[in-house]
């Protein structure tokens, strides 16, 4: 039920929408087979970045999580 | 059409409504018409990985029960006697619900989920499951073949992706190899696929759907919905399915009538957009996209502009799906189980998520506070919104789903309605994806409608009234031998 982070908006996150200063990890050059790759610390780092971009925005004292998740 | 014809094409793409007025009319009867879907979705369905499960036997058991009840004149609506497929992490008892996923190949549940028994009561034939990203693409998946299943193939170009996680429920109502299907959408999974696939897909307000008997993947933002050919019938299906279910504790026990014909005129409708929007696209869908926008205009809506809330969509949505999938999935990920997925970053994705601390959970949480606050004040000025359903046109089967972006001779000012999909379903918002022209070759484009919460009628409206201006959702895709 989720789509991809790319799937979300590519071109959002350059434009700083969706998890700007690097929430996401950046896919490693082309050249870095998937084999090579260390996914765990990828995605550790994606979570790190979107602790980022969440710290980013202002959440007044009073702000309670919704109790019911209706809009 | 009678015993021995065979049924041609046209009834493949015929609609809900057509199919249920020509068995009322017994032109051909619910196991014919069943027998043929279910012929064409276990041959046709594997050539863009749509199947999960064919449920022929069963069907046209079913099917004779109903065509039972035809002849004795009783009429169920406009359901009656239509098949159907469903996303495979709904439950149907006694037989695999695998959520697409190898760790889960063998499980079956001795309960069926709410939504199939309501549309059984409608005399809807389930003829098969249909096939999914794994797990519904909770650990992030990066790659289009992240499913038992295989990747997901589109109908328009079987090089390219279905579009993610109801990949199976998108192909097959766009192929003709069900008239509708069940999808689910926890932040994309409905809008994505049958955008991509060029058909028509609704995701209705959170709690309206029950889930129970689904796979359970963020509990705060999981929807089940339907994707059809037309946004008339995602109306009927959802008037079907919605309802409250104390067996679902996220339900918000109300009903949903599809009375399009007493929600508000158009006219007295103010819909928010953003031309930044286009500058945003892909160039290769904007003139559809651009072409979409002055029609909705010409439907008598008075058309404002606006931007979205400054808030980081994406991320928050990773958080809060990461947190709760890790919780749901703890078992899978602490046994080491979770490393039978198809996507060794989706593995990886959930086991990230299981260290993610409360305290960034719980801020995410609050923040979507906010978010809804932010969405109640703008339909304080606006009715609906409408954005592109997805920026690019839909990727090739062989890249990775995480390319960077092809880098931008400039970069537009306004963030324009980006980021609409993970704000909506952080917001719990409905929204429909209708299709709205193709490009990059012939690949779909989609435009989607967003509105209040419950607001599936008014949304219902002004869909209904951009598919009486244009043929889009009518077209199909090119036949495959």
């Amino acid at each position: 039920m989720k789509l991809t982070r790319r799937a979300l908006g590519k071109a959002a996150v350059a434009a700083g929408i969706m998890a700007p200063m690097g929430a996401l990890a950046q896919a490693p050059a082309q050249s870095v087979p998937d084999t090579q790759r260390n996914w765990l610390a990828e995605a550790r780092e994606s979570h790190a970045g979107a602790a980022r971009a969440m710290a980013r925005v202002e959440v007044p004292m009073a702000t309670e999580p919704p109790t019911r998740f209706l809009a | 059409m009678r015993k021995g014809a065979a049924m041609t094409e046209d009834v493949f793409f015929a609609g809900i409504r057509e199919l249920n007025k020509r068995l009322r009319a017994r032109e051909f009867s619910t196991v014919e018409l069943t027998r043929a879907f279910a012929e064409r979705l276990e041959k046709v369905g594997p050539v863009y990985n749509a199947l999960a499960l064919p449920l022929t036997e069963i069907a046209l058991r079913r099917a004779k029960e109903i065509d039972q009840e035809i002849k004795n004149g009783r009429f169920r609506g406009p359901l009656q006697g239509v098949p159907f497929g469903a996303k495979d992490l709904l439950s149907y008892a006694g037989h695999p619900t695998t959520w697409g996923a190898k760790p889960y190949e063998g499980q079956v549940f001795d309960e069926t989920a709410t939504v199939l028994e309501k549309l059984d009561k409608t005399s809807a034939v389930l003829i098969g499951k249909l096939a999914m990203v794994e797990l519904a693409g909770g650990g992030d998946y990066r790659i289009a073949g992240a499913s038992l299943f295989g990747p997901g193939l589109n109908p328009w170009d079987r090089a390219r992706w279905s579009g993610g996680s109801s990949s199976g429920s998108g192909s097959a109502v766009a192929a003709g190899l069900v008239p509708f299907a069940l999808g689910s959408e926890t932040s994309g999974s409905i809008i994505t696929p049958a955008t991509l696939c060029g058909v028509t897909g609704l995701r209705p307000t959170y709690g309206l759907v029950s889930r129970h008997g689904a796979m359970a993947l963020a509990w705060t933002m999981d929807k089940i919905g339907p994707i059809c050919r037309s946004a008339d019938e995602c109306g009927i299906v959802l008037q079907a399915i919605a309802g409250g279910d104390e067996k679902d504790p996220g339900s918000a026990r109300k009903s949903f009538y599809y009375f399009p014909q007493y929600a508000r005129k158009l006219s007295d409708l103010k819909v928010g957009f953003a031309p930044a929007d286009l500058d945003w696209a892909d160039q290769t869908i904007r003139p559809a996209l651009e072409a979409a926008v002055k029609v909705i205009g010409e439907t008598g809506v008075k058309m404002v502009e606006v931007e979205i809330p400054d808030f980081p969509y994406g991320a928050l949505a990773d958080v809060v799906i990461g947190a709760e999938g890790a919780s749901v999935f703890e078992e899978l990920i602490v046994s080491g189980r979770v490393d039978q997925l198809a996507d060794p970053s989706q593995a990886a994705g959930l086991r990230a998520s299981l260290e993610i601390p409360a305290k960034d959970y719980l801020r995410a949480m609050r923040i979507r506070t906010l978010i809804k606050d932010k969405f109640r004040e703008m339909f304080s000025e606006v009715d609906l919104l409408v954005a592109p359903s997805r920026y690019g046109p839909g990727p090739k089967i062989s890249d990775p789903l995480d390319l960077p972006d092809a880098p931008r001779s400039s970069t537009p000012t306004s963030r324009g309605l980006r980021g609409l999909i993970p704000a909506g379903n952080l917001a719990g918002l409905p929204a429909i994806t209708v299709p709205c022209g193709f490009g990059d070759g012939a690949l779909p484009v989609g435009l989607q409608i967003v509105g209040p919460a419950f607001s599936e009628n008014m949304i219902l409206v002004l869909a209904n009234e951009f598919q009486k201006r244009t043929d889009w959702h009518k077209r199909r895709p090119p036949l495959v031998s």
